[in-house]
């Protein structure tokens, strides 16, 4: 091969540079998030699920980017959850009402999954641990 | 070995099936959404087309704009910022002289009048600033009010370069530090959104009126304009009614009622 020596040093060179982050991280790999998907709220009357855990733990940000749109743009207010109750579409009134505690509910997996989110930067005025 | 032509046809059909997949669960998930939308809420506000109607002479005689103002700007959670190039309104005084043309003035029979006139965002039939918007953050309601959607507003500030009204603001710096108290349940904006007026529509879900109406004293009405029954519409032909800037033909749905045997200022 015309200049052996140079294109395999640079290969191994590439494939080091390429590899770093798997190398460096090897074994390190972090506890699993401790989250907290209880309900925080004193008044246990208000209460009411939209969907089940695993439901909304799979689709909550689908189900809250419908939401979303349809009281914005489609001028809706209440969701009909699949038992058949409404609920009013709102993350400030409904989610953030029950699960007081952001940073067991939301910011816990979050930031495991290094997913940042923008709702706190407008929502979340009713709850004051809410806003950072 | 498969020939070309045969692997054309097996992909093509693969293709064909995946997109009909992909179709018949897109018709699911639409007829979910259409069976959700026929929940209608009874104690919402509903009309053709909203609109407002501030009967002038009553204005001038019993309401107060810093009222008006405070209790607009604390429920939507608007900043309070000391530069006047950055200040965010909702709601605003105008001079009379400043909202009319002299023709119009002279029209309604009162070329000079002492009074400064709440502007706000007119809800236009035809509102250039939807016309304008790329990303439809700002768009018309069935039942005409022009609302603002900011998780799609990209800031670029075409609506308040065609807005005539000035009823727009841009978020030039982050709010949430100008706000003196912030009410809870009403979201803030963020820095590089515009916002404006929305005629309280979190009120007409809950059958309220908006709060400027509210704090107005009776002199600013509210109501469908398309509903000939309605009090607005009563209202706009008890009297001569002006719109600002009415020549550029945007429709606009705030409108000043100067009722009749005032003409003589």
């Amino acid at each position: 091969m015309y200049k052996s020596g140079r294109v395999l040093a640079f290969i191994a060179v590439f494939l080091l540079l390429v590899s770093f982050p798997f190398l460096a991280a090897f074994g390190n790999a972090g506890s699993d998030p401790v989250y907290d998907l209880s309900v925080q709220t004193s008044d246990a009357t208000k209460v009411k699920c939209v969907e089940s855990t695993d439901y909304m733990k799979s689709s909550h940000m689908k189900l809250l980017q419908q939401w979303r749109d349809d009281v914005v743009r489609n001028g809706q207010n209440d969701f009909i959850s699949s038992n058949g109750q409404a609920i009013p579409m709102s993350l400030d009134d409904t989610c953030l009402n029950c699960h007081t505690d952001k940073e067991a509910f939301c910011d816990s997996c979050h930031s495991y999954s290094g997913v940042t989110m923008d709702c706190w930067d407008c929502h979340g005025t009713n709850s004051p641990d809410a806003k950072k | 070995m498969i020939s070309r032509r045969d692997f054309l046809h097996t992909s093509l059909a693969i293709g064909c099936t995946g997109l009909g997949c992909v179709a018949l669960s897109g018709c699911s998930t639409l007829s979910a959404s259409i069976q959700t939308g026929q929940e209608k809420d009874n104690t919402a506000m509903s009309a053709g087309r909203f609109g407002l109607v501030v009967d002038v002479e009553k204005y001038k005689k019993s309401a107060s704009f810093s009222l008006i103002a405070s209790v607009c700007h604390k429920a939507h959670n608007i900043p309070r910022i000391p530069d006047d190039k950055q200040a965010i309104q909702w709601i605003r005084e105008a001079d009379y002289k400043a909202c009319f043309s002299e023709a119009e003035r002279q029209h309604v029979g009162i070329p000079s009048l002492d009074v400064k006139l709440p502007v706000m965002c007119n809800h236009c039939e035809t509102p250039a600033c939807v016309t304008v918007c790329p990303t439809q953050a700002t768009f018309k309601r069935p039942d005409g009010i022009v609302e603002m959607d900011y998780h799609r507003c990209i800031g670029c500030r075409f609506c308040m370069a065609a807005c005539p009204y000035d009823a727009r603001s841009f978020n030039f710096v982050d709010p949430k530090p100008y706000i003196d108290q912030v009410t809870p349940n009403y979201p803030t904006r963020t820095d590089g959104v515009v916002e404006k007026c929305n005629f309280c529509v979190e009120r007409l879900t809950q059958g309220l009126e908006p709060l400027c109406v509210e704090a107005s004293g009776g002199s600013i009405l509210f109501g469908d304009l398309d509903d000939p029954t309605s009090e607005v519409s009563q209202a706009i032909v008890s009297g001569t009614v002006l719109t600002r800037s009415e020549e550029l033909g945007v429709e606009p749905g705030v409108k000043y009622l100067f009722r009749e045997g005032h003409n003589n200022d």
